[in-house]
């Protein structure tokens, strides 16, 4: 038992050390699932819009970011930690967007919250409808234009017949997408073969063998294909056909051409949100909740130069960044 | 005085989080402790208590069934390992494996996709919410009802003759069969319980938080080791009863520790490194222990000459 209380002088002791609060400023916590290159560059986004409107942080506000880096029991805590001390909170991914949602409601609290990177915030229970948030919460989701991606198949090959698209099984989100991008590619007259991966172990085969098939390649967002865009890198390479990817990292790390969700934008439209609710008094459930409007074309020139494909002049034009 | 608010609120989160925690300590008290079977089934069955809750509530099972359910699926996950080990002779971290990767799969069919949300569905904390109108008190209420209720059935448990049996092949597997005990029996049973216990933590976490997803099981085992060890370093194990509350007031202590990492406003960044860094001293606390009562005892040799 004395060890218990040498134990708690300790811990009182340690919070001593924190620093005091300045309460003339506005809080504005960050909860932000795990570190991710997209996930980073939303949350700077959203500080830099801050910012340009005149919240600076350390001046007129504080700003506290928190990560869990998945962690359930931390996550927990921090969510509780955010919604007790924040006049604003950014949630960052959908399980930290649901954490605080939950928490604010539990605690009874109407503190404004925010969210971003969220694929589907109503399917998330996050918000009743986009149109018309309710509650307190608002935000922005990050749903890819599997549209206008696929429209990149025919403009790239215009005499494009089939397009084989390769998802990892047990990413439902990578499943989503791929059942949407069928139907879109069959609505403009393409014949479509889905082939399923388990690990990045088997991407080689699958891709190899799908590509002596098909005229283009399709890959939406997928976490475990994207960490080995090598791969379909060199099957592009060697069996010469292009591959329409789900987001602009992925051109970089070797996909030919997408038309993406920027990060960085989408946290910049988040923090354009906050200054409506800090500034102007908006209350977040008069906010709609939006994706982006412009996306950002993203072409891999030299790539496609190598395997002989022709980039159309006007997609080059309307091109946001060209890998040469 | 905010600080003395913060310690406050440190403490509180630490109680309501450790609690719900303590099942999935105690699920692996016996398995490491009780049994000494390193079984890592634990990331893959606390995954599958949250997925069964959750998908049940969102099909309109009441609460307390999904619950009761989610439970009898851990117990099943537990069960599939140590037959995977007494009968396949699989060796125990292998067969700890190769479960969890299975549970992979099955959870993700359980749940239907990555997460799912129960939104405003009702929970097993719903009742006492409805009563008490504050959420700290209510929901703390029913975790520990459901700690004690545990903690009395194990303690009864494990004083009956089959309870002794699975106590006696963790202690010495040889000397258990040359009393008769079939311990294979025994060993499935034993990490059967366990991992209701781990499953039970889980469907009540997904049910506090109100959501599932596919990360939750990610570290646990740790977590869980580290609590046991707090616990019996500073409360004891004399005896059974004693070492059962002891890891059940480590994991309150554990979450009070990772509050404190967080109110002092580490970076994130580093909280992992922090994280582990506290683990491997928590997990080396028995050999300071040792050493320091070593020394004391050469102390009071060399007072009392």
């Amino acid at each position: 038992m004395k060890k218990f209380f040498v134990l708690l002088l300790f811990l009182v002791a340690a919070l001593g050390l924190v620093g005091c609060k300045n309460d003339d400023l506005i809080q504005v916590g960050i909860l932000q699932y795990l570190t991710h290159n997209a996930l980073d560059e939303a949350r700077e986004g959203f500080i830099d819009a801050l910012e340009e409107a005149g919240f600076v942080d350390g001046e007129n506000i504080k700003i506290t970011i928190l990560n869990p880096e998945t962690d359930a029991s931390t996550m927990a805590k921090q969510a509780k930690d955010l919604v007790r001390k924040s006049d604003l909170i950014l949630a960052i991914a959908t399980p930290a967007a649901s954490a605080v949602v939950n928490e604010a409601k539990e605690q009874g609290l109407d503190v404004p919250i925010l969210f971003t990177a969220v694929t589907d915030p109503v399917d998330a229970e996050l918000i009743a409808s986009n149109e018309h948030p309710g509650g307190n919460v608002t935000g922005t989701n990050d749903m890819n234009p599997i549209h206008e991606q696929i429209s990149l198949v025919k403009q790239l090959v215009p005499d494009a017949e089939r397009l084989g698209i390769i998802y990892t099984a047990s990413e439902t989100n990578s499943e989503f997408q791929a059942n949407i991008a069928k139907s879109e590619a069959e609505a403009v007259g393409l014949e479509v073969m889905i082939r399923t991966i388990t690990s990045v172990n088997d991407l080689q085969q699958v891709a190899n063998a799908l590509a002596d098939d098909v005229d283009v390649l399709y890959i939406p967002t997928d976490n475990a294909i994207a960490g080995a865009m090598g791969i379909v890198k060199d099957v592009i390479a060697a069996k010469r056909i292009p591959a329409v990817v789900g987001e602009p990292n992925t051109v970089e790390e070797g996909g030919s051409i997408t038309y993406g969700v920027n990060y960085y934008d989408l946290g910049k439209l988040t923090g354009e949100m906050a200054v409506r609710i800090l500034k102007d008094n908006v209350s977040p459930k008069d906010i709609p909740s939006i994706g982006l409007s412009d996306f950002e074309l993203v072409i891999n020139k030299k790539q496609l130069d190598e395997i002989g494909i022709t980039i159309p002049q006007n997609l080059l034009d309307e091109a946001d960044r060209i890998i040469e | 005085m905010d600080w003395l608010e913060d310690i406050l609120y440190i403490l509180k989160d630490a109680v309501e989080i450790g609690l719900i925690w303590s099942l999935l300590t105690l699920g692996i008290f016996i398995s490491f402790r009780v049994l000494d079977f390193a079984d890592l089934t634990a990331e893959g069955t606390i995954t599958m208590g949250s997925a069964i809750a959750t998908a049940l509530i969102l099909a309109n099972v009441p609460p307390f069934l999904a619950t009761v359910i989610a439970l009898l699926g851990g117990f099943a996950a537990g069960a599939v390992t140590g037959f995977l080990h007494t009968q396949l002779k699989i060796p125990a971290i292998l067969a700890g494996i190769i479960s969890m990767t299975g549970l992979y799969s099955i959870n993700l069919r359980i749940m239907g996709k990555a997460a799912i949300y129960l939104g405003d569905k009702a929970t097993i904390y719903s009742f006492f919410r409805s009563m008490i109108n504050a959420p700290f008190i209510s929901k703390t209420l029913t975790t520990f009802l459901v700690v004690i209720v545990i903690v009395l059935i194990m303690y009864w448990f494990f004083g009956t003759e089959i309870g002794m049996s699975i106590r006696a092949t963790g202690m010495n597997q040889k000397m258990a069969r040359a009393q008769g005990i079939n311990t294979k029996i025994m060993i499935i049973l034993g990490l059967a319980i366990s991992n209701a216990l781990i499953a039970l933590s889980g469907a009540l976490n997904a049910q506090s938080a109100k959501s599932a997803n596919m990360d939750i099981g990610r570290g646990t085992i740790v977590i869980g080791l580290a609590s046991i060890i707090i616990g019996e370093v500073i409360f004891g194990k004399r005896t059974f009863k004693n070492w059962l509350i002891s890891v059940i007031l480590g994991s309150i202590i554990y979450q009070a520790l990772v509050g404190v990492a967080i109110a002092l406003g580490l970076n994130h960044n580093d909280l992992k490194l922090l994280q582990a860094i506290l683990i491997a001293l928590i997990l080396s606390l028995p050999l300071f222990k040792k050493l320091y009562l070593q020394r004391k005892k050469k102390d009071e040799v060399v007072g009392g000459a």
